[in-house]
């Protein structure tokens, strides 16, 4: 049995197999011995060596790639959290889950790196009613040190074998949210198409139809552009009266939609990354928003509150590629 | 469905209620103007019956929150914040459930409610962990 409310987080800081190996393997073995669910989501190379070193044992460790494992940050919280919840309670009672996740860092965005990042920091309180103990490796032979020393500032300990050592540099995640938050989102240009939206929703839901269409994106994924926005538009309208300024453009692989209102002011730096429940929490529409879209960014100051979110424009070919999926998750 | 007469109808979201089997069809948007309404008429429909038939076919959209109060027609735990907890459990069936909907009730995991069954079945890949498969411990070879 475990207790709600015991998520723990630690980084692996490793420069060889043998190390990733030393850390890896008794942490997915003590966690098969006692019965818990396994997940083991790192990269191809990674995955091999642990097979080769778990042998039949390895049986029963789930497992997937990262890149395959929530392509973005709040996917990957979401892909987490659902495997805990469809886990965790498998058996009679609360088990702890146990999970070895190692990002995918090699050519990401200095924006992706920074909103990887701030997950990490982000895990600590999102994950934490969760039963998860969660190693993250980091494979410093190909990891640039700030992503290493980025390590130390999101996990509460480092874990090298089976020993446990404090991280000095940890930062307080609201405090590191914070700062991942600190530079303004792009003003909308000057041509960008504008709604006055003061809470008439089924009006801003004609609006970017309206807009999809005119710039090519259709079907399934028009949908999930009217339905992020008019979440968007849900919760502005929930925070109190005011009219937002919502303005929408296309730019080169992406359709934004910016929302811009006076009054708002949020102080939950993980906003939109708890996932939804059937309790319904603050935030749920933004969580879904989130899940669909493929950046959604929030901006808290004196003068209001900006959410931008993006959508892939008619030009992203990936779903072309793989039909059927009419969503990026 | 044998359809009567209708139980809401705003102009934007129309519900009526159907005998055989028993239900509602709804038709238009879901969204909080129309979430009183929704609310209302499930609970109406869903008391005292063990079974109940919600046809979506004709929903052009529905929020998260509309969502969430279709789903716990099953009176699933948890659900008491909702308004539509009252701790019978029911089944419900959704018929004719959008695309985007299904899209949307595998992303938030309450396709696999207790209690909720689509009809037809959903199918496509779940959400979530490109490869990993969905529910249980497969057991699959690392």
């Amino acid at each position: 049995m475990a207790t709600e409310g015991a998520f723990r987080h630690w980084a692996c800081v490793y420069d060889s197999d043998q190390q990733f190996l030393q850390t890896a393997v008794p942490f997915l073995t003590e966690g098969l011995a006692s019965g818990e669910p396994v997940l083991a989501v790192t990269t191809p190379a990674n995955l091999e060596l642990i097979s080769a070193a778990l042998g039949p044992r390895g049986g029963d460790v789930d497992y997937a790639e990262s890149a395959f494992f929530g392509r973005r940050p709040p996917q990957r919280v979401a892909a987490f959290y659902r495997y805990w919840r469809n886990n965790a309670h498998a058996n009679s009672g609360s088990s702890g889950v146990r999970i070895l996740a190692e990002p995918v860092w090699a050519g990401r965005s200095a924006r992706e790196i920074a909103a990887w990042t701030r997950m990490e920091s982000a895990l600590n309180v999102v994950l934490a009613p969760t039963t998860i103990s969660m190693i993250c490796p980091y494979d410093a032979r190909v990891l640039g040190p700030d992503i290493v020393s980025g390590a130390l500032r999101t996990h509460p300990a480092q874990i090298a074998g089976s020993r446990l050592s404090p991280s000095a540099d940890f930062t307080d995640p609201a405090e590191f949210a914070r700062s991942c938050d600190t530079s303004p989102l792009a003003d909308p240009p000057a041509d960008a198409a504008a709604f006055p939206f003061d809470g008439d929703l089924r009006g801003l839901r004609r609006f970017i139809a309206g807009r999809a269409a005119a710039y090519g994106v259709t079907g399934d994924r028009a949908d999930i552009l009217v339905l992020a926005v008019s979440e968007v538009g849900a919760y502005l309208k929930n925070q109190g009266p005011g009219t937002a300024a919502v303005r929408t453009w296309e730019q080169p692989g992406a359709v934004v939609c910016d929302f811009r209102q006076p009054g708002l002011s949020t102080s939950d730096p993980f906003l939109g990354l708890r996932p939804a429940r059937l309790d319904p929490g603050d935030g749920d529409g933004l969580w879904l928003a989130n899940q669909i879209c493929d950046w959604l960014e929030i901006r808290s100051g004196a003068d209001g509150g900006t959410i931008q979110l993006q959508v892939p424009s008619r030009h992203d070919q990936e779903i072309v590629a793989q039909p059927g999926i009419g969503y990026r998750a | 469905m044998t359809s009567n007469s209708p139980v809401y109808d705003d102009g934007v979201l129309r519900i009526t209620s159907t005998s055989n089997p028993p239900g509602l069809t709804f038709e238009g948007e879901i969204d909080e103007s129309t979430y009183p309404g929704l609310v209302q008429a499930l609970q109406a429909s869903t008391s005292d019956r063990a079974e109940i038939h919600l046809s979506l076919g004709g929903v052009s959209y529905c929020d998260l929150a509309g969502l969430r109060a279709i789903v716990c027609a099953t009176g699933a735990s948890d659900c008491e914040a909702s308004g539509n907890g009252h701790g019978d459990a029911r089944r419900v069936v959704l018929h004719e459930v959008p695309p985007q909907l299904v899209t949307v009730l595998q992303i938030v995991g309450w396709d696999a409610i207790p209690g909720l069954a689509l009809d037809p079945p959903a199918v496509g890949t779940p959400p979530g962990p490109g490869r990993l498969p969905e529910g249980g411990r497969p057991g699959s070879a690392v």
